[in-house]
């Protein structure tokens, strides 16, 4: 310990500039994010502009940090001075990671302090969140780039690595714009993300702890290749089923499915529609579906459909779009969108079919409604965090602006929320807008997302609007469940919703 | 009296060349030993490998008996020095907080000792590294080696690129404070070590082609002119030890690698005839490596 408190107070003595600017961007960071607090009282406050570059700013600030400092004692090589001295490999990196987590993790964790007290949450209360946050940045961030530092000579190969880093995943991207990290997963998005992070983190270890007690560099460097393509491609091997089961087991509760039926749903069947391809390849297949049986007190939210079709033969053949793509829900309200060959659409057009599959589930429950009256009170609201209203203008022709600001710590709740403009007086009760808004949300089970910014906010309008209203409703139900159900539609004629592209 | 230093069979490959090729070497305790040898010839290699840098690829290299691979940072580098040629430095200090960084870790660090050497050097205690000449960099790196007495002394080429009025100086310097430390030095001139290297070995190709003290060296070689009286015999059966055979129709000219004032003018006489004229001039060191560099290529 001696020794790496020795080597931790040469790096300060040596980097004490680079130190400096690390200070001093997060110094603006924590000012920025806090004003930004205040900004519908004085607009001045808003920096976005500022708070963005703040943002690049920071992380830019740590990655130069932390590539001087494990530079200051490279590993590759053979000609440093210090491979020669009586340096112990446990104290040096004992050093660096001391370093990292004085100058990199503290002055962050400070920061967010400041700008959880600005936006009125007490940060004791938050410290699940504040660490969870540290946790996640220093896995998914900075240890990856202490490691690709041991790993290399300098600046230059740093800067190589990284580009070529940038274009393996650009590249990827290209291939697979759909599948990188799960990026239409929406709120399971989590699960194929922190299987990246968790590889990189692993990988990074691994990496740290065999460079710094034996210094081999080439090994190293293939663990990084092997680490990168395996928080890549494993992202995309994960199967979107296999992660709504991961997500089924952090359920807060067990519920019993059985009373809940999935069917067509008749009253709507002017929404079906078979789509033939132009090019014949396959057929689009639209179809209304009604989710009834709902424990009472609970919505639900059609996440993901497996299906396929099943011909009078029993022959069948599976729809052709990813799981979390075959589904458009709104409320117990919900759409089969999936495609099927077109060759065996053509066999079983006008014969009665079934469509058998798997609808998956999230059960939200829990209602609790917040009223918030406009003026700007801040008032605590499950699932958004700390809420005020503001209303301006007036009768005049541009009517009433109506603002709802909410801003929750380090992470949007995954709660179903509904915003509910509502008009009271005599005689008189009016709704505006009483549907769930659609945010983007995590099902994450951790108190922190992966983010640099402490806070997480939400905004939502209506304007103009030309009377005047009383207040906010805010409807909020938690997700409860994760659960799967079976179905058959039976009875089915896809030729009769058949439509013809008229161009 | 034990070796400080050993090598087994060390060999070294980098991709397809071949660096060290079955080097068996041994330093014993208390020597100044020379490693001399062509550049190429393997000399830093073996110094990086005993020192714990590189691996070798083959056979064993062992520091105060220990295996190099397991060389510990408290108990072996704190009694070795190493300075190298090529090493790099953290620039930004300078020279006194260089030491004083070093300080804590060697437990036998001698503040006096120290300060003498940094007077001895003429160091400035307030420029930094950078700062400096190449010169002034190796009596750094000397100065910051000597201070703790190690017991082994590693110097990797110290001399490349030095006036020789540093050289002197470094010579000096490290003579006076390394008094019972055993000295392992590479050089590719030999001239930079034979004034006061103990032992001597000379590397080429990957291997040692001979290692021995330095006094015996210069005992065993003699430079022997033959003036025939008749015509020369034919070389089969002339001792092995004869090298660097020149020849005349009436002289012949060679270097008796295992010179005995007896034996050798016995096996003169034997091949030549009684009537021959000898001459034997003793060898300045530089020409007994030539001829041992020339006759080691030749076996090769």
């Amino acid at each position: 310990m001696r020794q790496a408190l020795h080597i931790f107070k040469k790096d300060v003595r040596h980097l004490w500039f680079e130190i400096a600017i690390v200070l001093v961007v997060t110094a603006a960071f924590a000012f920025v994010g806090a004003r930004r607090a205040f900004w519908l009282d004085d607009p001045n406050a808003n920096r976005n502009v500022a708070w963005t570059m703040a943002q690049i700013l920071l992380p830019l600030a740590w990655w130069i940090l932390i590539a001087r400092v494990v530079y200051s004692e490279t590993l590759p090589g053979d000609r440093q001075f210090w491979t020669t001295r009586p340096y112990r490999w446990m104290s040096l990196l004992g050093a660096k990671l001391l370093f990292i987590a004085i100058f990199v993790n503290l002055p962050w964790f400070i920061a967010d302090v400041i700008i959880l007290r600005a936006f009125g949450f007490a940060p004791e209360s938050q410290l699940a969140g504040l660490f969870t946050a540290q946790l996640l940045i220093s896995v998914a961030f900075l240890l990856p780039v202490a490691a690709v530092c041991a790993v290399t000579t300098g600046f230059v190969q740093l800067l190589s690595a990284s580009f070529v880093l940038f274009v393996v995943v650009l590249a990827w991207n290209t291939v697979f714009p759909q599948l990188v990290l799960g990026a239409t997963w929406g709120a399971f998005n989590w699960i194929a993300v922190y299987y990246s992070i968790l590889v990189a983190g692993i990988g990074a270890l691994v990496i740290l702890t065999w460079q710094y007690a034996k210094r081999k560099t080439w090994l190293n460097r293939t663990v990084a290749a092997v680490a990168a393509i395996a928080a890549m491609v494993g992202a995309v091997l994960i199967p979107w089923t296999s992660a709504f089961a991961i997500q089924s087991r952090l359920s807060k509760q067990r519920i019993d499915v059985h009373s809940i039926q999935v069917s067509f749903d008749s009253d709507r069947k002017w929404l079906a529609r078979v789509r033939p391809d132009r090019f014949g390849a396959g057929v689009g297949i639209e179809l209304p579906m009604k989710i009834d049986g709902v424990p009472a007190g609970m919505e639900a939210k059609a996440e993901g459909l497996t299906m396929q079709v099943v011909g009078p033969d029993g022959n069948a053949r599976p729809g052709a779009g990813r799981p979390w793509m075959q589904i458009d829900s709104d409320r117990q309200l919900s759409t089969l969108v999936s495609e099927v060959d077109g060759r065996f659409y053509q066999s079983v057009k006008n014969k009665v079919v079934k469509i058998r599959g798997t609808l998956y589930l999230t059960l939200f429950g829990n209602r609790r409604t917040t009223r918030i009256p406009f003026g700007g009170e801040r008032i605590a609201t499950r699932g958004l965090g700390i809420c005020s209203a503001y209303r301006t203008g007036g009768h005049g022709p541009m009517g009433y602006v109506y603002l709802l600001q909410c801003t929750s710590p380090f992470r949007t709740p995954p709660d179903m929320i509904m915003v509910r403009f509502e008009e009271r007086g005599k005689n008189v009760f009016r709704q505006i807008r009483p549907y769930p808004e659609r945010r983007v949300i995590s099902y994450s089970p951790l108190p922190a997302d992966l983010d640099i910014s402490p806070v997480s906010q939400y905004f939502t309008s209506l304007t103009p609007f030309p009377r005047e209203l009383s207040d906010v409703a805010i409807d909020d139900l938690e997700p409860l469940a994760h659960v799967t159900r079976e179905f058959e539609l039976d009875g089915l004629r896809l030729g009769e919703f058949e439509t013809k592209a008229v161009q | 009296m034990s070796d400080t230093l050993r090598t087994i069979g060390l060999k070294k490959r980098f991709g397809r060349t071949r660096v060290l090729d079955g080097l068996d070497m041994a330093v014993p305790e208390g020597a100044i030993y020379g490693l001399v040898g062509p550049n190429g010839a393997g000399k830093s290699t073996t110094i990086k490998i005993l020192m714990n840098i590189y691996r070798a690829s083959r056979g064993r290299a062992e520091v105060f008996g220990r295996d190099s691979r397991k060389i510990s940072p408290r108990r072996d580098l704190t009694r070795i020095g190493y300075v190298s040629e090529n090493q790099e430095f953290p620039e930004w200090m300078t020279v006194g907080y260089f030491m004083a960084y070093l300080k804590p870790f060697y437990p036998a660090w001698d503040d006096e000792r120290a300060e003498e050497l940094l007077r001895q050097f003429e160091l400035p205690r307030d420029r930094k590294l950078m700062h400096l000449s190449h010169g002034m960099r190796m009596k750094a790196a000397l100065a910051s080696s000597l201070a703790y007495r190690p017991q082994l002394i590693v110097l990797d080429e110290p001399f490349t690129g030095l006036d020789s009025l540093v050289r002197d100086e470094l010579i000096e310097g490290l003579l006076e404070s390394a008094e019972g430390a055993t000295i392992f030095i590479s050089s590719h001139d030999l001239a930079e070590i034979e004034s006061f290297a103990s032992h001597v070995g000379y590397l080429d190709r990957g291997r040692l082609q001979f290692s021995e003290e330095m006094s015996s060296l210069i005992q065993r070689f003699r430079e022997i002119e033959v003036t025939l009286e008749g015509p020369a015999p034919r070389a089969n059966g002339w001792p092995a030890t004869w090298l660097n055979v020149e020849q005349s129709p009436a002289l012949v000219r060679f270097v008796d690698a295992q010179f005995d004032a007896e034996k050798s003018t016995a096996d003169v006489r034997r091949v030549f005839g009684e009537g021959s004229a000898v001459a034997v001039r003793p060898m300045p060191l530089r020409q007994i490596f030539v001829t041992l560099a020339r006759a080691g290529r030749k076996a090769a």
